[in-house]
């Protein structure tokens, strides 16, 4: 009888030390070729040649283990092992070899199946799943590991379209109206999955800019006129910096009325010909900017407004008035 | 164990850096009660790290570009009242650098609006989560291949987490890889067909397999990474998710292998809702419809009430059932069995009983008072919520 307490103070003794040193954590010798030893599987992710043979040697690993597994979890262990063959088969799709393994795939007998289920929940409470859930948890970091170029390569390309339609949206692009970025959404891809446009529409776009008429030398004059670029396209060049298009344009004015005409883009400067009657020749319309580019070291919206009010009767009479 | 990255993504209106500090802060007070009590010597900060996504920059930027717009027209007096007056009323970016200004009429639909309505503000609002998001994916990979992922989005912030995770996963970001990948696909069917025994219909069949397969199966794609965890706290995806129906995109749960489901991009789905803010409450997603394998989309209903602002993500936060399934998909390691069954507890108000200051009270701070309670009771949701999904 005392031999009996004694040899069930030994299992006591030694169930307590396995419990207390969770294999994973290595140090424990029984575990050293665990499926599960992470030093381990860090070390070959590390070291090994290719990811058929890192699955070859998880795939011994957890075969050599396979004894030990009550035949409850048979089922879970041919999931494991149909698994680590398909991985090894050359005749498996590529993206096969990556794909993540969780616990989820596998049956548990009587462990809660909710997210807080861990390695060392499998461990305490079903020890003999422990090599079934350590074979598929390896796979999946070997498949991760095998995944981080992919990853860095996606990461590039997201990044390098964030930065390009940040350039056209934000920062160096043309500025669009809420109406134009809708007339640009139907009209471009504009997925955030796909490349960013080089190119971008023109849609009813207001402006203002200057009509210059030139029938007679003494007739000559130059008023304020607002305008409206009906539709046009430009198209960006080696940055957003730099764009070129074109654009069909109306105007009006108070000494010639309304016309209609082409006009010419180019680096955020645009200049155009409108004709406003059939008996008066056409004028020249010139954007503010494209005025202001002569004087680049002023404030050019400053310079136009003084411009502006110097010019002619006229324009006084149509600023006051509208005042 | 790895030290896990929990990504949150804001809702509507200004967020500077250090946004989601006071959630941070409740999450941490939890989690340490928890492990105080399961006499764990360890903080949430070991195995969680918070990385905030800010968008709202985006919008500011837009009103600042339809100022200057508005601007340059000003030169001529009268002439451009009618935008210089659109552009005020939407968001005087350039005197107050808010998105909305002082304007308290669009308070709180200028941000929603643009980014339901224009696809150009979602392209980038989406391209910059997503560039952030998966550069840090890349770079804790990198020093841990253990790390996991989650998603937090709140209010608005779970539509624009919705579309930025249903992009992420399901666009081939890495054309180049991609077209190797076919070309070696072709090569293999071209040397299967020109084989004595090749059998021409299964040569075909992988044919069409592997270019599909390889066109859905990049680095960050849904069949190639997952994350951890999703939580949707206040889900507005059926009223601003763009990119896909809530119900058929793949930010869901991933179905069992071999199962014919709609792909999904994390382990678990947690849609949280409280029954009297009515943001959660206008077009609910019924989470039922995306329980598949059963039991990995969760649907949290929370009543409890700490503050006048039910809507904020503290106060989502402080409910047990809401930090529960925080803690234990994204710090399983430390949140375990135990630690949950306390959890369920404190809620399950046995606690009270036992006359326990842990004991989670449904009413409390500025809502101690029953009578105030049940006056707010009256005015909320769902009566205001019902005529809202009518109009809808």
């Amino acid at each position: 009888m005392n031999r009996l307490k004694y040899l069930l103070l030994i299992v006591v003794l030694i169930g307590s030390k396995a419990s207390a040193s969770p294999f994973w954590c290595g140090g424990d010798d029984r575990f050293t070729d665990h499926p599960l030893d992470y030093d381990k599987i860090g070390a070959e992710l590390k070291s090994s040649p290719s990811l058929p043979e890192l699955y070859q040697s998880i795939r011994t690993r957890f075969l050599s283990h396979v004894t030990d597994i009550d035949k409850q979890f048979e089922e879970n262990v041919l999931i494991a092992r149909g698994l680590l063959d398909d991985l090894l088969d050359p005749r498996s799709p590529v993206f096969l070899r990556h794909v993540p393994f969780r616990w989820r795939d596998l049956k548990f007998h009587g462990i809660a199946n909710d997210c807080t289920i861990t390695a060392e929940t499998v461990q305490a409470q079903k020890p003999g799943l422990a090599a079934v859930y350590a074979a598929l948890e390896t796979v999946n970091l070997a498949g991760r590991q095998a995944n981080l170029p992919d990853i860095d390569g996606s990461v590039a390309a997201i990044r390098g379209n964030w930065e390009e339609t940040r350039a056209w949206l934000l920062e160096d692009g043309l500025p669009q109206w809420p109406w134009e970025m809708k007339v640009n959404e139907k009209l471009l891809d504009t997925d955030p999955g796909s490349p960013t446009p080089r190119t971008q529409y023109l849609f009813l776009r207001p402006s203002l800019g200057l009509n210059l008429s030139y029938p007679r030398q003494e007739d000559a004059d130059i008023v304020p006129t607002g305008a409206l670029e009906v539709f046009g396209r430009i198209w960006y060049r080696d940055s957003y910096k730099k764009h070129w298009g074109i654009a069909l344009l109306t105007d009006i004015d108070s000494d010639n009325g309304a016309g209609i005409g082409f006009s010419f883009r180019w680096n955020g400067y645009w200049a155009g010909f409108v004709q406003h009657a059939d008996d008066r020749p056409a004028s020249l319309y010139v954007g503010i900017d494209l005025y202001g580019l002569f004087h680049s070291d002023a404030d050019r919206s400053a310079l136009a407004n003084e411009f502006i009010d110097d010019l002619s009767p006229s324009v006084k009479g149509l600023r006051s008035g509208a005042d | 164990m790895a030290r896990n990255v929990l990504f949150l993504i804001h809702g509507i209106g200004n967020h500077g850096p250090g946004w989601s500090e006071k959630s941070q802060q409740v999450l941490s007070a939890e989690f340490e009660r928890y492990m105080m009590h399961a006499g764990k010597n360890v903080s949430l900060s070991d195995s969680l790290e918070f990385v905030e996504l800010p968008y709202n920059g985006i919008f500011v930027n837009i009103w600042k570009r339809w100022s200057e717009l508005s601007t340059r027209l000003d030169l001529l007096d009268g002439q451009p009242q009618f935008l210089e007056q659109t552009v005020d009323l939407l968001g005087d970016a350039s005197t107050s650098g808010s998105q909305i200004g002082n304007n308290r009429k669009v308070d709180y639909a200028g941000d929603a609006l643009l980014y339901r309505s224009l696809g150009l503000v979602r392209r980038l609002v989406l391209l910059q989560i997503m560039s952030e998001m998966a550069g840090i994916i890349a770079d804790r990979m990198a020093s841990d291949i253990r790390t996991e992922f989650g998603v937090l989005g709140h209010s608005m912030g779970t539509a624009v987490a919705h579309d930025a995770l249903h992009i992420l996963g399901t666009t081939n970001w890495t054309q180049q890889s991609w077209d190797a990948g076919v070309s070696k696909t072709l090569t293999e069917s071209e040397a299967a067909l020109s084989s004595p025994s090749g059998n021409l219909r299964r040569a075909e069949k992988e044919l069409l397999d592997g270019v599909e397969q390889k066109a859905r199966f990049s680095g960050l794609s849904a069949g190639m990474f997952q994350f951890k965890s999703i939580f949707m706290v206040a889900n507005t995806c059926r009223s601003l998710a763009c990119e896909s129906d809530p119900y058929r995109s793949i930010v869901r749960p991933r179905p069992h292998p071999g199962s014919h489901g709609i792909a999904g991009f994390a382990d678990w789905f947690v849609n949280v809702s409280h029954v009297y803010d009515p943001v959660a409450q206008i077009r609910k997603l019924d989470t039922a419809r995306l329980n598949d394998p059963p039991g990995s989309a969760l649907d949290i209903n929370v009543s409890h009430l700490y503050s006048d602002d039910v809507h904020a993500l503290d106060h989502y936060l402080l409910n047990p059932k809401v930090h529960r399934e925080v803690f234990g998909t994204m710090c399983p390691g430390s949140f375990g069995i135990a630690e949950r069954d306390y959890a369920n507890r404190r809620f399950d108000e046995q606690l009270e009983a036992e006359g326990n200051p842990d004991y989670f009270k449904r009413r409390g701070g500025d809502f101690s008072d029953t009578a105030v309670a049940s006056r707010m009771r009256e005015f909320t949701t769902k009566h205001f919520s019902d005529l809202l999904e009518k109009l809808v």
